[in-house]
């Protein structure tokens, strides 16, 4: 589920692209006795929330790092990847009869002392309310993944509900009540709205209502939110008594305010900025692994790049170790295949292919090309040249295109680049699979690392941008889409893996660490497999 | 007089829609979409890509979407932002006071530092000052804001701390107006810097043009005091093609308010304007687009007014 | 000394050279023209030559060099791959210069021809050319840029057309405005008696004197396109690699403004010298037009 920061500003700014895919904080045993909420934080936003109702789109991870702060949802997954319950009182299993035997019914049960920040309590009606408006067509929602599959929602009480499947998902609970969305709404002010007015709702942008550890107070166009204590929360005292999120749509900016101590906290910050910021004094930086995957992607539909061998030649004329070490000075990882560790369906077997321009020569000596006159290699009368394609104006990814326009040419191989705005590049350039033969950008997994390489790889993918087809990777897929057994599902993920390594779909990069700033603040712990305010109660300013 | 102005207003109407026309079409040839943002979210389909689609209006043939918005535009309905899902109009006039501050008081500054040097330095020709200004006003243009705008950010709010950090005020504080000049400080002298460097040019030409011109060397030589000859004479001559500079400055100064706002953070409509644009958000970048429009028509009808007020001679036909 | 001395009013007659080489002479009268000259030429030079005269292989990187501040080994450090800056500005020279000169030419002349036939012949031809500009000055550069892009794919003819296609309006009012003054005077209604064609009327006893404030937006506007440039490379619109301009590279400074300056000064400082002296040289051209231009007596 990617989650791209679709800006890319005029100014001097990066559009670092982080994927994450939002979520919630955790339901912590009780910290006994916290003092009394003190003191403002203040959050650095690259980029303005478009609005603050958890389940209205567009997909922005900035949306969910606010909307965190403000809503809870039934379960929250911990930086571990472990799934808690949150607003739940358990999270539903066969074991323990949560779910039905045949994985289509599922029972939850909410806290009895959940509540909203009016007071009343959080009951199954507001759930219901969620699934009304998130499964409505007039409602702009930010992803129906997962809620398409119910067949009927029966409220038991209002503490208990009863979903009943089409057909058993085993990433339900993760799409719906953890993975994508912040949280659910309140019925109190949506169960009369008529859903064509939900999209401009006031509530979007004034959330009063909410059920998390923070409550809305202001949101100023174009220069802040703030978001207070809410008494109401069932969850333990928030350490700090406001969050105040600063807009501030310029990397080099939050720099400036790092730098001027003018902010606490700075997200996604670019891998260039990592000197300047180790030399700011009390500042910390935090590097965590995060479930995503740099990449480019190959268009087989070009003839060129239809043979394995080129691909394969491609990839060894690439030092990737190298970017990994110089360009990301070791925050990243080099990748053999898609999957990063961290992902369950990672393939611990797969090597990277080693930097080898020798072996890649010979390679595309063998697919028929021989070096020409002008320094390239020639096939039919015709040069080797690709055009390699990115999004605009960022950094590292304009240095690796520097990098590989030297690298490819070592071999014979003349590189265009041909770099695109964000929207242009994932609205047009990708989709319409012309005028790019390698395709450069991050993918973020989502709790299901399955759904990615589904939807890049296989013929019934909607993001196969690059028209991979290939038989057994979708019958592969089909199979384990079914299984319920992780063991099971690890071991056809191992062979797609395998195939993926040796068939290169795309030029396997690395897995970039995501890296934050925190400054004279303690109790912040990234969550890559959610946002990084999932347990902003326990943020206390230092002193 | 009177009906020349008339007649321009009544020229401006055609120009309006022309304008809204072209950049209608303009803006929908434009690769991208505002779909591209929910295009590869998770579990979206062909299916709610057209419904979503059709949410937003963009399913009925181009010139129909240019109707239904004219016809909106004109009663003040300009639709809701596709991201925000609040009225573009509304969104653009909340924005609006932040950037027109900065754009009016660069402006104001700029003009008048730009008089006194360009006259300064043109009385001056040749001489040290006016190599100095001339060099002084070759920096204003050759460096881009965006370099300037971050290295006086690096100086003065990170290693000196005279001034913050961007922002409009001091969040979380009540409204002062002292907190609100100290804001606006930095970015306005970026923003007129480029001005100033920009404008003092000409106004150095056209005095240093008038002042080699007969009528000035005849009344110097009748003994007139040079600053009577200066003020009162060369300047007002000097000032035709310096207003037409000026007025486009104007216009062109939105440019400019969208690197400073950005750099600074600062909470206007240029910011807001950068954003529609990246996200495809139709509805805004038309507000955004008329409104421009209608101030840059305006503002040339005033300068032509401004030529025959300074010049006499100059006739309306 | 309240009034410098004007040096448009020299009256030195050279009895025996042509007007030409009278003007030439003007214009090199200074000293500071002639060293701005030298040093443009300098830069061209440089440019053609940069092969030569280059101390590495452009596009080389060397990432045991990256980020290397300016050296006896690398004159002007090195960006984040470890390419040698001095090399790049050489060969950057190049394209700028070619974007820079011809973009603002082609602006001034689209601008001039517009503005002047608006100015002389008023009107309804003025009306509707005006328009026509305030339309201009309406279209967004960023929608000219990513439209036209788009369009003709990126390429630096591409970047000359969509510099020049959002810079002709200044020059077209600035003309016109001048015309709208000019073409009142007495001397101008004198020639319209004698029977002058339009034409020359526009060519050889208006434009002269409009001209003043046309060198100026000339010599700014070389500089505009050429940062111009760097935003078009912010946006994927600009030059891109192997090819290197002083715009891609003052764009690919912009994530190291604070951590390495020097690959923002150096290409700055040349965009910002390049400026500077076509200026003075402009300057030098107006003075001299302007004397030559009042001896013959045109002024009215």
């Amino acid at each position: 589920m990617t989650k791209k920061h679709w800006s890319i500003t005029l100014a001097a700014t990066l559009a670092s692209s982080s994927l994450l895919y939002g979520n919630l904080f955790t339901t912590v045993a009780a910290h006994a006795a916290t003092p009394a909420s003190q003191g403002t934080i203040i959050d650095g936003l690259f980029e303005e929330p478009a609005n603050l109702n958890p389940i209205l789109g567009p997909d922005q991870t900035f949306s969910n790092i606010v909307e965190t702060t403000m809503f809870s949802n039934l379960f929250t997954v911990t930086p571990q990847n472990q799934l808690l319950p949150n607003l739940a009182t358990v999270v539903p299993t066969t074991t323990n009869g949560g779910i039905s035997k045949n994985g289509l019914t599922y029972t939850f049960h909410l806290k009895p002392n959940a509540k909203w920040s009016n007071g009343q309590p959080v009951t199954s009606k507001d759930v219901w309310i969620t699934y009304k408006i998130i499964t409505n067509p007039l409602v702009n929602a930010v992803s129906t993944l997962g809620w398409t599959d119910v067949a009927s929602f029966q409220t038991v009480n209002a503490k208990t509900f009863v979903i009943h499947l089409k057909k058993p998902d085993p990433s339900f609970i993760d799409n719906v009540f953890s993975g994508n969305l912040p949280g659910i709404l309140p019925y109190s002010v949506f169960g009369k709205m008529s859903p064509k007015n939900v999209n401009t709702a006031t509530f979007n942008h004034a959330p009063t209502v909410s059920d998390g550890p923070f409550k809305f107070v202001s949101w100023v166009p174009g220069a802040s939110i703030t978001v207070t204590a809410n008494p109401y929360w069932y969850g333990p005292k928030p350490k700090s008594k406001e969050i105040l999120f600063k807009i501030i749509p310029s990397q080099d900016t939050l720099l400036t305010n790092a730098q001027a101590h003018a902010l606490n906290v700075w997200y996604f910050d670019p891998i260039e900025a990592v000197p300047q910021i180790q030399a700011i004094p009390g500042a910390t930086l935090h590097f965590a692994n995060q479930p995503s995957f740099e990449m480019a992607v190959v268009n087989v539909k070009n003839p060129i790049l239809a043979n394995v061998k080129v691909r394969q030649a491609l990839e060894m004329a690439i030092n990737r170790q190298a970017i990994v070490q110089d360009i990301w000075k070791g925050h990243a990882k080099l990748l053999a295949a898609d999957q990063p560790a961290m992902a369950w369906s990672y393939n611990p077997n797969l090597k990277p292919y080693p930097y080898n321009p020798t072996e890649s020569k010979k390679l595309l000596a063998q697919a028929g090309w021989k070096m020409g006159a002008n320094g390239y290699l020639q096939k039919n009368g015709k040069t080797f040249t690709l055009v390699y394609s990115t999004t605009a104006g960022n950094a590292y990814r304009e240095a690796t295109e520097r990098l590989l326009q030297f690298w490819l040419k070592q071999v014979g191989i003349q590189l265009v680049i041909r770099n695109y705005p964000a929207n242009e590049f994932f609205g047009t350039v990708l989709p319409s699979g012309k005028g790019w033969d390698l395709g450069e950008f991050e993918y973020g997994d989502s709790t299901d690392p399955t759904f990615g390489p589904y939807q890049l790889f296989t013929s019934m993918g909607a993001q196969n941008f690059g028209q991979y087809n290939n038989p057994q990777v979708d019958k592969l897929f089909a199979q384990q889409s079914v299984l319920t057994s992780l063991a099971q599902r690890k071991a056809i993920m191992n062979k797609v893996e395998t195939i993926f390594h040796q068939q290169l779909p795309a030029l396997w990069y690395y897995a970039p660490q995501q890296i934050d700033t925190t400054i004279g603040m303690t109790g912040y712990v990234p969550n890559p497999w959610s946002v990084d305010t999932w347990n902003c109660y326990d943020w206390a300013l230092t002193k | 007089m009177f009906s020349f102005i008339i007649r321009r207003l009544l020229q401006s109407i055609p120009v309006l829609l022309g304008i809204s026309l072209l950049l209608f079409f303009m803006m929908h040839a434009i690769p991208g979409g505002p779909l591209a943002m929910y295009d590869h979210e998770p579990g979206m389909t062909k299916e709610l890509l057209a419904q979503l689609k059709a949410n937003f209006g963009l399913n009925k043939p181009l010139w129909v979407q240019y109707f239904n918005w004219l016809g909106g535009a004109l009663q003040g309905n300009f639709g809701y932002s596709f991201s925000y899902g609040v009225p573009a109009l509304q969104m653009v006039l909340q924005r609006m006071p932040a950037t027109l501050e900065l754009m009016l008081s660069s402006f104001v500054i700029a003009v008048i530092l730009s008089f006194v040097i360009g006259v300064f330095s043109a009385l001056r020709q040749y001489s040290i000052w006016d190599y100095l200004l001339t060099i002084l006003s070759y920096i204003g243009v050759a460096m881009p804001t965006f370099w300037l705008g971050l290295m006086v950010l690096v100086l003065f709010a990170v290693k000196l701390q005279w001034f913050p950090v961007g922002g409009m005020s001091t969040p979380g504080q009540a409204f002062s107006l002292s907190n609100q000049v100290w804001h606006a400080i930095l970015p306005v002298s970026i923003l007129a810097l480029y001005l100033v460097a920009h404008e003092s040019r000409y106004v150095r030409s056209s005095m240093l043009e008038v002042l080699g011109a007969d009528y000035i060397r005849t009344a110097r030589s009748k003994g007139l005091f040079p600053s009577v000859i200066t003020w009162k004479h060369a300047l007002k001559n000097a000032l035709l093609p310096v207003v037409t500079v000026m007025v486009m400055d104007g216009a062109y100064l939105f440019g400019g308010a969208l690197v400073t706002e950005t750099i600074f953070s600062w909470p206007g409509m240029g910011r807001l304007f950068i954003q529609a644009i990246t996200q495809d958000d139709y509805p805004v970048i038309m507000v955004v687009i008329s409104l421009l429009s209608v101030i840059i028509v305006l503002a040339n009808i005033l300068a032509d007014v401004l030529y025959a007020v300074l010049d006499p001679r100059v006739q309306f036909d | 000394m309240a009034i410098a001395t004007e040096p448009t009013v020299t009256k030195t007659f050279s009895i025996g050279t042509s007007n030409q080489q009278r003007m030439i002479k003007r214009i090199f009268r200074n000293k500071i023209t002639i060293i701005a000259t030298c040093f443009l030429i300098l830069v061209a030079l440089s440019a053609i030559f940069a092969p030569w005269i280059a101390p590495y292989t452009l596009n080389t990187p060397d990432l045991n060099a990256m980020l290397a501040p300016p050296s006896s080994v690398h004159l002007m450090g090195t960006d984040d791959v470890g390419i040698d800056l001095f090399t790049e500005v050489l060969y950057g020279g190049r394209i700028s210069l070619m974007i820079g000169l011809s973009s603002a030419l082609i602006a001034v002349m689209i601008g001039g021809a517009i503005g002047s036939i608006a100015g002389y012949f008023g009107g309804t031809v003025d009306a509707v050319l005006m328009r026509l500009t305030d339309v201009g000055l309406s279209v967004p550069l960023l929608f000219v840029i990513l439209g036209l892009v788009a369009v003709l794919g990126p390429s630096p003819t591409t970047i000359v057309e969509v510099i020049s296609l959002t810079s002709w309006m200044y020059p077209a009012r600035i003309i016109r405005s001048r015309f709208l003054y000019l073409k009142s005077l007495d001397y101008v209604t004198a020639t319209k008696t004698v029977g002058c064609r339009n034409g020359r009327i526009i060519f050889s006893h208006i434009m002269p004197n409009a001209v003043a404030p046309l060198i100026v937006n000339t010599t700014l506007l070389v500089g505009q396109a050429i940062v111009l440039e760097s935003v078009m490379s912010f946006l994927g619109a600009g030059v891109q690699p192997p090819n290197i301009s002083w715009g891609y590279l003052l764009n690919q400074a912009q994530s190291y403004l604070t951590s390495a300056p020097w690959l923002a000064i150096f290409p700055g400082l040349m965009i910002f010298l390049v400026v500077l002296c076509i200026n003075v040289l402009g300057d030098a051209v107006r003075d001299a037009f302007d004397a030559s231009y009042t001896l013959e007596g045109g002024r009215s």
